[in-house]
């Protein structure tokens, strides 16, 4: 098959795979070697979905041997199949990197033959790419099933692997995915983990270096395909964290592409809405110092798909506010709505010059839409209606609805879907 | 009323601000070349650019008010604004006088702008590390070439050096008539008279298609949001994208069913 060809096969089929970042490695070029890592991550282009391109992300075979009923390789779909040679993808990764296309490598595959064949084409492939001398950053999916030795050689060439979780529960795996394990997903996790921990204990004793996935692991959960509720994506979520030391917890919005009995029907749209607060609520567990228990309790165990997760916490902890943006810490002023960490660092740093009026902050550039319902400042409050959290909630509803323009990106994303959807049907059919 | 005119060079903005200081200048404005027309009502004064001096200003910043406050007039500078050079002056004389702690006054003026200025050029630094695009040549030299809305040729250069030291390369800025060339862990900035002719080499064409065929098959056809795609990476740099620069050809456009 053409090269052509199969590139275009197995990009589609690698780009529900949401992770696309290249940061948090700081591999050095080698003399004589091409490329190096950016920590902060690099961006090379958007797509036309605005998603962005910063690896060339493939799949190494989309010949896969397992029939899981929600992904679009499985066995029983009628569509085309191919297969890299480990050649092709060098050939292609060092010639995208040369012409700066592309941060490096992201590679996934689905099972040829057995978890253990996949995973040695796969080595085949960086190791090669690492002998060219290429330092550029690699990204490579863990095969649940492989054995733990060879995941752990993949761990020395490349700057991050993930092994996908998918689903939130034991229950949902069995249904959805039942030739895959939960413990041939859990096994290589904990294996990477020790792999880190020992190598960066390693770093401490010896001088010479070696690298162990410097860049850390990850791994991706499909929202809406199963019923799990917010609470125990985000419970789940903060033990990832914890335990495993994952640097990122991807969130993909299930994409019906064909009907089956335990899936949502074809016709229900993706919950993108319903991902991006997720992914506001990871944000929070990973930067804003929240626990997942404070974000959702028992009796509410869903985020309002109208208010952010930061909007929604304040609106249930109503009694601590409005805070005084000139005396809180830095911890209490990340805790309030529409303040980010930027904004923070800000206003800690304009505040050693002088106290802070509201027009100060405004100058400043801190998004004062949501926080004015939660500051004072001087002693002034400036969110226009009295304090009760039902005209509060209101307020904060009533610009979500009438008012196109927000500040944030994403925001503006949103606005889009619901405009376009109902909210049931953002909800995709659970 | 004093309008100062210097080279618009680093070095010539410092030896402004050296006589400024040593004469007493207030000026008005600070401008990078000779306007078109003078207004008769100020004084034009054309400063020389003088090694000596501007080294003065600039170990002076350095030790009094600490390498980041001189890297940020650095970066606020290669903006070109000339109407807020004028900014810069003052942002430097005000750390002069109060010390560097007008860095954290968020609320003034002057430091706003100036801190403005140099969010701006760091941001399409940044950018452009990812949106500068290499064809390789007849000869395997690396040529792009980029027209940047600010002068951040030479921050983006280190990056490209470290990167591909066995390489030869060349990034042109076409709006400023000036490349980098760089070679075995080396750059120079040089100016160009006239575009540079280039021959590409055969297998090019092959990999742009190869890049544009991938970039078109990446996008989620549920999830898309061209409007999105334009905040993230503003049309202004389409130009010299290869995904973007020519329309899909037959066959590109259609999935795969």
């Amino acid at each position: 098959m053409e090269l052509h060809r199969k590139l275009k096969i197995l990009s589609d089929a690698a780009k529900y795979d949401v992770s696309c970042s290249s940061s948090g490695s700081k591999r050095k070029n080698t003399p004589g070697g091409m490329g190096n890592a950016s920590q902060a991550g690099i961006c090379h282009s958007w797509t036309e979905d605005g998603r962005c391109v910063s690896l060339l992300k493939i799949l190494y075979s989309n010949a896969c041997i397992y029939d899981c009923v929600y992904c679009t390789n499985r066995r029983s779909k009628d569509r085309e199949r191919a297969t890299f040679t480990p050649r092709e993808v060098v050939e292609l990764t060092l010639n995208f990197y040369k012409r700066n296309y592309i941060e490096g490598l992201f590679l996934s595959s689905g099972v040829l033959k057995n978890p253990d064949y996949t995973m040695e084409q796969m080595i085949e492939v960086v190791k090669k790419l690492r002998e060219t001398n290429f330092n550029g950053y690699i990204h490579l999916k863990g095969i649940p099933g492989a054995d733990p030795f060879l995941v752990h050689k993949a761990g020395e060439y490349v700057d991050r692997m993930s092994v996908n979780i998918e689903f939130p529960s034991e229950k949902s795996l069995l249904l959805l995915a039942p030739q895959k394990e939960r413990r041939g997903i859990l096994q290589p996790m904990n294996l990477l983990e020790r792999g880190i921990r020992e190598n960066r204990e390693e770093h401490r004793s010896l001088s010479q270096k070696r690298s162990f996935l410097p860049a850390g692991q990850s791994t991706q959960l499909i929202v809406g395909a199963s019923p799990e509720n917010d609470r125990t994506i985000i419970r789940l979520t903060e033990g990832l964290y914890h335990k495993y030391q994952l640097k990122r917890v991807y969130y993909s919005a299930y994409i019906p592409t064909e009907e089956h009995s335990l899936l949502p029907s074809i016709q229900s749209k993706p919950p993108l809405l319903r991902e991006h607060r997720l992914y506001q609520a990871d944000w929070l567990l990973r930067f804003y110092g929240f626990k997942a228990e404070e974000l959702l309790g028992e009796s509410n165990p869903n985020f309002d798909l109208n208010l952010d997760p930061k909007c929604f916490w304040a609106l249930q902890n109503f009694e601590r506010f409005p805070m005084e943006i000139n005396l809180v810490s830095y911890d209490v002023l990340l805790r309030i709505p529409g303040i980010g960490v930027r904004s923070a660092m800000k206003i800690l740093r304009a505040r050693k010059i002088k106290k802070l009026s509201f027009e100060d902050l405004k100058k400043m550039g801190v998004v004062l839409k949501r926080a004015k319902y939660f500051i004072l400042c001087n002693g002034k409050y400036h969110g226009g209606v009295s304090l009760y959290p039902d005209n509060v909630r209101a307020q904060l509803l009533g610009f979500n609805k009438n008012q196109g323009v927000q500040l944030s990106i994403f925001d503006q994303q949103h606005q889009r879907i619901l405009k376009e959807e109902e909210k049931s049907k953002v909800m995709g059919g659970f | 009323m004093e309008v100062l005119i210097y080279d618009g060079s680093f070095e010539g903005f410092l030896s402004t601000v050296y006589e400024c200081y040593y004469k007493k200048y207030y000026p008005l404005e600070i401008l990078r070349r000779e306007p078109a027309i003078r207004n008769f009502i100020y004084s034009y004064q054309k400063i020389a650019t003088s090694e000596q001096k501007s080294q003065k200003v600039y170990d002076a910043i350095k030790i009094k008010l600490g390498s980041d406050f001189l890297k940020k007039c650095y970066m606020a500078h290669l903006a070109e604004i000339q109407t807020e050079n004028v900014k810069i002056y003052e942002f430097i004389r005000m750390g002069f006088s109060q010390g560097r702690i007008i860095t954290e006054d968020l609320t003034h003026p002057i430091v706003m702008t100036v801190e403005d200025l140099r969010k701006k050029v760091t941001r399409e630094q940044h950018r452009l590390l990812g949106l500068t695009r290499f064809s390789i040549l007849d000869d395997e030299t690396l040529f792009s070439v980029i027209e940047p809305k600010y002068d951040v040729l030479s921050l983006i250069a280190p990056h490209f050096s470290e990167r591909l030291l066995t390489e030869r390369w060349v990034i042109y800025d076409k709006k400023r008539k000036t490349a980098v060339f760089g070679q075995d862990e080396n750059w120079i900035r040089k100016e160009i008279t006239d575009d540079p002719e280039v021959v590409f080499h055969s297998q090019e064409e092959e990999y742009r298609k190869l890049w544009r065929a991938f970039h078109r098959s990446l996008a989620i056809e549920e999830r898309r949001n061209p409007k999105l795609q334009k905040q993230l990476m503003p049309k202004y740099y389409w130009k010299y994208l290869t995904e973007k620069s020519s329309p899909p050809e037959d066959g590109e456009n259609t999935a795969l069913q």
